[in-house]
């Protein structure tokens, strides 16, 4: 008995499967034939089942209506800008909880209700801390980065376990050589000297370890390090009676060995996710590569700190050492710290949605049309810079009034929160701007605007605050953080015009 | 002498050394000149000229700070690499490029190659050294000054006030002039204010040792000038002896405007050949110093001018400056050492040793700003910026014996502690002098109730009387300082 | 003193970070040829990648290079600083003189249709003579290249849009990044491939004058069709990468000197790419006989399935488990071992999930064993499963080892076995169940699984040991050795 032969649509082997695995139409013939093949129709098969001279002929035929079927709608990870602002916000948390402390216990992890000169050595030696140890950790974390993202954890590991050391070597050259023009002139009398060199080793190292768990993107565990940090203060302080220096450095020393055990953990887990070896680093690449990273981390919080570095020395016939911490100035600024946490959460999302909508806009656009897609690529930037400045003044506004109204000291100073709360918001744009290129893989466009952004908040900020008041530093960080809003959004457009190349010459 | 004496004079030296000898040493190594000596003497007026006018100009608008003298002085440092084309390597970037280049090999710690740079436009700075043609005994004159400089040095290593009275104004006025507070212009003071900030010593203690730097600096010019003029060494060093010894005479081994001065009009004359402008700027940093040039001034420039003259017209004059020069030259030491003892006596003209010492030790032990010394006007000069300071004629006229007395009185200053300074024997000091130098900037009218001999007894015996009527009631109050001339008391509050 | 030919073995994926069945074929090839100086070239996924098999004394240098995982493609990590002298030196004129001219004529051949493989050969060649000055990296990142490639991309028939035009910029500077590796002088290059491994080989002929000899396992093409069939990548991208290694391919087949396949099967496939088939042999594969070989059966209480694979798609596991169900049904005591590594984990974590749906917890075991050699005397049948295969030496080593056979009919099994094994349809898992059944149940099941064997065992020695084969391929290294020798010679003389 004769059969006669199936017809090619029939072959239920060739279409796309039930599961939700990839599945794609067929390229040419060829490829059909290979399908065929490991579907285990044979040249046999098909002239025997089919009716064609060999699996070639039914190929050609199956081809025809088999390239019409849609590929498999393949839908990457969903994530949502909140959570990317959630994750952008995290980084604050540990600052929260030092706020929180303060409130509460009148003290926290460094700082609280102390002397002037206490403060002043406190502020002094946190400041250093950030300004040495921010190079850093940005270095570190461009290379660990990189590691992590190709998925080779083992030499990540080494990455960081290489630039810790390196660090705190740093850390220790720059608090010498701080502290030798410190004794020499008495820019803080004894002891108050050796306490701001204990904070800034002790706060550096605690930065050090924080930026791993930051880089690991485990923010939430450098807060768990801080929690334990300041229960080591309450325990020492309260109950143990030790002086409040003693016990904020041995907490300090807490946290950051706990940061520095979660830091092990996570990077051991990562290395056995991973696999496979550590490859041989080489510092010249590291040097190549790493270098305005490292400007940028430390000229960055070098604009941050400078205005108050600024009205801390502002020369004061009547003040008891050169170095005269400004409680008022302080609380000002603490105060404007809140909006610009509020705003910063956003770069992170505003990053994560500009970059998805680039990508949704090179798949509509073919090459031809490669100036449309640069053109809504910079409305986009338009349009994102246009809501940070919106969120900006509706955060500051919002801060303004209220902290105005409860607080005396601010209402005093309204000018200088204004200005604190204007040079945050241009922060926060310069920020996104620097998220965009390093994203972009341009660091060079960064730390070029970083510089003369410093050189003009220390000029400015000198300036007016000898000739005024101390004060008016806070002009310094304003207009310094306009012109590192202004330079980096030049550098930004500049790049927008060939975004397609940017993108490309980025990725790993 | 105390070791923290040892320690003020080492960084004192230390600032002159930055200022009058690192900058201008890096502004003439990018100064392409002939002459090393003559490039240095150049750089050196223009680098002070920089310093003066620079003091002067952000001492005006109150800003002349440690961080903007700093940024004046990165700022000339660089104008003048930059002029001398020192930065326009930096203009190629295949010259950028590869000094990263060098540093990555180090950093891969690997033998480079030999790196040639493939495109034109880069050019090595010639760093030029000292001219190896200077006089053959300069290198003996180099021991002159400094000789000159430790035998001045004495004075102010052991005794720490002045014997000047202008010396007391300009180191006020230096105080001031770093504190950015209000003060009237004064070139002789605004030269010191980088040394002030470089060797973190207040204005009294940088002006008790700037006298001794000055001199040294005076001995030199003086021989380079003498010797330019002669070509005769001995001459020279004759020159600068006699000078050393006028020093010695007449400032007592202080230097004062005059002095200061003298050493740039000297140099306009040795600049005078080579370099017009040098010496223009060189004439122009004299005046500002000293905008009339006085008695001083006179004496130290034509001195070394008539000595010069007499060695070029007569050659017997010649052999016989050969032959006093070594003489000459130990005289003038001697001099330095021993003439500012003599003439100060143990004590005075202005102010007591014991006061001097008091007031320092007080501004060394105690923290700043804590404390008020209640003196006549010369310890003012030691106290501001690190204490306060209270006229002990105010004083005695604010309060009289019977308020003191009072059961319950206590003195209204909201300080840790107030030292009151009781002369026993009140100081004969020499009238203001005439009218000419009331019109300086020097001149201070608080001082005129001090000058007086009746009128200082007068004061220092009702502020004695007050101090008794004090401690009747206070047996807190301590004596801080005693000797046979002065008690300084001690309150704590 | 005797010259001793000099070998470049080129390997992607393979030998010898890898393991599986070419790098097994790589790493008797390297021991047995012991009068051979081997140079290796082997490409790796990532960095992170080190050698699993060690290197006998007459491989003389093994160059491990990361296809991916580099901060810069083309860049040697370790030696920095010649990478920056020779960044300082790759400025504007030396892209737009020297690099664009080549690359641009290379892109035009990986976009067309019809590929000419002179034209991309000597745009390769072109290429690696300018890298040899010149920094890769910033040559292929630069805006000039990108700008070509647009250029180029425009001009052909692939739709592509911005983000395919950025994938696909990606792969070449990744995949071309050889070009920027100084090879070692040869007498030879053989390539165990004929993708991006056989470049190479082509190099070194018009630089060096270097014999080509290409062997194919398994058909690259192939492979890639398969690969593509079931990636995420958009229709544009899948095509220029069909195109991209159809003209790496062709420009392989054109310049190899000798080609090699393992039978028949691979052979038209080689013919329909473009080989020229006077110049494609037939080199089977084969194993030791000394390692391989019947040894007594240690006492087991189940019947026995045995599977020596990797894991992923193409070893048709799930087309094991399936059988496996219809085999426990009528022989409920049986137990399948699959051994081998897990490559691709979701597919394995399916095929757990078959295996806890079909309730075979008990009859369907995973593993990794070290004595493989033992592990099939311990087996009853030796079961391939593979929807796709070359020559597989699992088959010849349980041909030699005495253990019978049942597998799909792929690639060139059939041919290997030659009839002293049962074959099946591929993906044909009730099939696959009555072969297995024919073999462990019923009557005259335990003759037949003798018999298979015996004849298995036999053919084994008769066409697929390791002597043969190593052999074969000496011969072969002789032969195009001595026609370049001639060739060269000729040339010299005029």
């Amino acid at each position: 008995m004769t059969r006669s032969p199936k017809r090619a649509t029939t072959l239920s082997c060739l279409l796309p499967p039930a599961d939700s695995l990839p599945w794609a139409p067929p390229l040419d013939s060829c490829d059909v034939v290979v399908r065929l093949e490991t579907a285990g129709i044979t040249d046999t098969v098909a002239q025997r089942e089919y009716g064609y001279h060999d699996a070639w002929g039914l190929a050609e035929a199956c081809f025809s209506w088999l390239r019409t079927f849609p590929a498999s709608d393949v839908r990457g990870c969903r994530q949502s800008s909140l959570v990317e602002y959630w994750k952008g916000l995290s980084f604050a948390l540990p600052l929260c909880l030092c706020c929180l402390a303060m409130v509460i216990f009148r003290f926290s992890l460094w700082g609280g209700d102390v002397s002037p000169q206490l403060a002043a050595a406190v502020g002094f030696g946190t400041v250093s801390s950030f300004v040495t140890t921010g190079g850093v950790v940005q270095a570190m974390a461009r290379r660990g980065l990189f590691f992590f993202t190709v998925h080779d954890g083992a030499t990540g590991e080494i990455v960081c376990w290489r630039w810790v050391p390196l660090g705190a070597a740093w850390l220790a050259i720059c608090g010498l050589v701080l502290l030798a023009p410190c004794r020499y002139y008495h820019w803080l009398p004894a002891p108050f000297d050796w306490i701001a060199l204990a904070f800034h080793l002790s706060l550096g190292l605690l930065w050090l370890a924080t930026g791993i768990l930051h880089m690991l993107e485990r923010s939430l565990w450098s807060a768990v390090a801080t929690v334990a940090g300041i229960c080591s203060v309450v325990l020492f302080h309260r109950t143990l009676h030790v002086p409040l220096v003693g016990a904020q450095i041995t907490g300090i020393a807490v946290a950051t060995a706990f940061a520095f055990a979660a830091s092990f953990v996570f990077l051991r887990a990562r290395r056995r996710a991973d696999g496979g070896r550590p490859r041989a680093l080489s510092s010249a690449l590291d040097l190549y590569l790493a270098w305005p990273y490292f400007l940028f981390g430390a000229l960055y919080f070098l604009l941050i700190f400078a205005d108050r570095l600024l009205a801390w020395t502002v020369p004061d016939i009547a003040a008891a050492s050169p170095v005269q911490f400004r409680g008022d100035y302080e609380t000002v600024l603490d105060v404007a710290l809140i909006a610009f946490v509020l705003q910063v959460g956003g770069v992170r999302a505003a990053t994560f949605t500009f970059f998805r909508n680039m990508v949704r806009s090179q798949k509509q656009h073919g090459i031809s049309a490669r100036a449309e897609f640069l053109r809504d690529m910079k409305r986009a930037y338009a349009k994102n810079a246009t809501s940070f400045i919106l969120l900006g003044a509706a955060v500051s506004t919002c801060l303004y009034l209220t902290a105005s109204r409860f607080s005396t000291v601010v209402h005093d100073r309204g000018g200088t929160l204004l200005g604190a709360l204007l040079g945050g918001s241009l922060m926060v744009i310069g920020l996104w701007n620097t998220s965009l290129l390093f994203r972009l893989a341009l660091p060079v466009d960064v730390a070029a605007a970083i510089a003369p952004a410093v050189a003009v908040d220390l000029l400015i900020g000198y300036l007016l605050s000898r000739l005024g008041s101390y004060h008016y530093a806070v002009a310094g960080f304003g207009t310094g953080a306009g012109c590192f809003a202004a330079l980096t959004t030049r550098n930004v457009l500049r790049r927008l015009k060939a975004l397609d190349y940017y993108y490309l010459s980025s990725s790993v | 002498m105390m070791p923290y004496d040892l320690l003020d004079v080492f960084r004192v030296s230390l600032g002159f050394l930055v200022v009058f000898g690192v900058v201008p040493w890096l502004a003439a190594l990018s100064s392409p000149r002939e002459d090393g000596l003559l490039a240095h003497c150049g750089a050196f007026v223009r680098a002070s000229l920089f310093g003066e006018v620079a003091a002067l100009l952000l001492g005006s608008m109150r800003l002349c700070l440690p961080g903007s003298m700093a940024a004046a002085y990165v700022l000339f440092l660089l104008t003048v690499m930059f002029r001398s084309g020192i930065f326009r390597p930096l203009r190629n970037p295949q010259w950028l490029r590869a000094q990263l280049h060098s540093l990555i090999v180090f950093a891969d710690r690997l033998p480079s190659a030999p790196w040639r740079f493939e495109s034109a436009g880069f050019r090595q700075a010639s760093f030029r050294r000292v001219d190896s043609a200077a006089p053959a005994s300069f290198g003996q004159m180099c021991l002159f000054p400094a000789l000159v400089a430790l035998a001045a040095c004495f004075y102010p290593l052991n005794y720490v006030r002045f014997l000047n009275t202008d010396t007391y104004s300009r180191a006020l006025a230096l105080q001031k002039l770093t504190l950015g507070q209000p003060s009237a212009l004064d070139g002789s003071a605004s030269l010191l204010a980088s040394v002030v900030f470089l060797s973190g010593c207040d204005g009294a203690t940088v002006v008790r040792f700037a006298g001794a730097f000055f001199t040294a600096l005076l001995v030199v010019t003086t021989f380079l000038v003498v010797f330019r003029l002669t070509a005769s060494s001995p001459t020279g060093l004759t020159a600068a002896g006699v000078v050393a010894a006028l020093a010695a005479f007449v400032n007592a081994g202080q230097l004062q405007a005059g002095g200061m001065s003298s050493i740039f009009w000297l140099l306009s004359i040795l600049l005078w050949r080579p370099s017009r402008l040098d010496a223009i700027w060189s004439m122009a940093l004299a005046l500002l110093i000293e905008p009339i040039p006085g008695r001083d001034t006179i004496l130290y420039v034509a001195i070394p001018a008539a000595i010069a003259w007499l060695a070029i017209s007569s050659r017997a004059l010649l052999r016989c400056f050969e032959a006093i020069r070594a003489p000459v030259a130990l005289a003038a030491i001697g001099c330095l050492i021993v003439v500012p003892l003599e003439s100060a006596g143990h004590n005075g003209p202005y102010e007591y040793e014991t006061a001097a010492r008091a007031v320092s030790r007080i501004a060394r032990e105690f923290p700043q700003n804590t404390w008020l010394v209640i003196a006549p006007v010369q310890e003012l000069a030691f106290t501001y910026g690190r204490g306060w300071h209270m006229q002990l004629s105010e004083f005695v006229r604010r309060y009289d014996v019977g308020e003191v007395s009072q059961p319950g009185f206590h003195f209204p200053f909201p300080v840790a502690d107030t030292f009151v300074f009781v002369e026993k024997r009140p100081l004969v000091s020499r009238a203001v002098g005439s009218g000419l130098s009331a019109l300086g900037p020097r001149f201070d009218p608080a001082m005129a109730p001090y000058q007086l001999r009746l009128s200082r007894v007068s004061i220092e015996f009702e502020a004695a009387s007050l101090m008794a009527a004090y401690r009747s009631r206070h047996p807190e109050v301590r004596v801080f300082v005693e000797d046979q001339n002065l008690v300084v008391y001690r309150i704590p509050s | 003193m005797v010259h001793r030919t000099s070998v470049l073995l080129t390997t992607e994926g393979t030998y010898p970070c890898y393991s599986g069945g070419v790098s097994v074929w790589c790493d008797y090839l390297v021991r047995c040829l012991r009068n051979i100086d081997y140079h290796i070239f082997a490409i790796t996924h990532a960095p992170s990648q080190q050698p699993r098999f060690a290197c006998p004394p007459n491989v003389t240098s093994c160059v491990l290079h990361p296809m991916w995982g580099t901060e810069e493609p083309g860049t040697d990590e370790t030696n920095f600083s010649e990478v920056h002298e020779r960044k300082i030196r790759t400025d504007r004129t030396a892209l737009l003189r020297r690099f664009l001219p080549h690359f641009s004529s290379t892109l035009r051949q990986l976009f067309s249709s019809d590929p000419d493989p002179e034209s991309l050969a000597g745009g390769l060649f072109g290429l690696h003579q300018y890298f040899r000055e010149y920094d890769y990296a910033n040559s292929m990142r630069s805006r000039a290249a990108w700008e070509a490639f647009l250029e180029t991309a425009a001009a052909s028939d692939i739709s592509l849009n911005l983000e395919d035009a950025t994938h696909s910029m990606r792969w070449i500077q990744r995949y071309l990044s050889l070009l920027a590796v100084r090879f070692p002088r040869v007498d030879l290059v053989h390539s165990s491939m004929a993708g991006l491994a056989g470049i190479p080989g082509v190099l070194c002929k018009l630089e060096q004058g270097s014999g080509y000899l290409l062997t194919e396992h398994g058909i690259h093409m192939r492979e890639l069709y398969l690969h593509l069939s079931r990636s995420p990548y958009s229709s544009a991208c899948r095509r220029f990468l069909a195109r991209f290694h159809r003209a790496i391919t062709s420009m392989n087949y054109h310049h190899a000197d000798v080609v090699t396949c393992l039978g028949e099967f691979n052979r038209q496939w080689q013919i329909h790419f473009g080989a020229d088939t006077n110049r494609i042999h037939a080199v089977p594969n084969g194993v030791d006989p000394a390692s391989f070989r019947p040894r007594p059966s240690p006492p087991r209480s189940r019947p026995t399935v045995l599977t020596m694979a990797r894991i992923f798609r193409l070893k048709g596991i799930d087309v094991l488990i399936r059988a496996a169900a219809e085999v426990r049904d009528r022989v409920p005591e049986v137990q399948f071992l699959v051994f081998g590594e897990i490559v691709d984990q979701a597919y394995f974590s399916q095929c757990l999930a078959l295996v806890e749906e079909l309730r075979l917890g008990d009859h369907v075991s995973f593993g990794v064993t070290s004595d493989s050699t033992s592990a099939y005397a311990e087996a009853d049948v030796y079961c391939l499963p593979s929807r796709s295969e070359g020559l597989p030496y699992a088959v010849i080593e349980a041909m030699m080892s005495g253990c019978p056979v049942v597998a799909a009919d792929v690639g060139n099994v059939a041919d290997l076995l030659g009839g002293t094994g049962l074959t099946v349809t591929p993906n044909d898992s009730p099939e696959m169940a009555t072969a297995l059944l024919r073999l462990l149940s019923g009557p005259g099941a335990e003759d037949l699984r003798r018999s298979l064997a015996h004849q298995a065992l036999e053919r084994a020695r008769r066409h697929f040991t390791i002597h043969q084969f190593t052999q074969r391929f000496e011969e072969i290294y002789d032969e195009v050795a001595q026609a370049r020798h001639d060739a060269v010679l000729s040339l010299a003389t005029g």
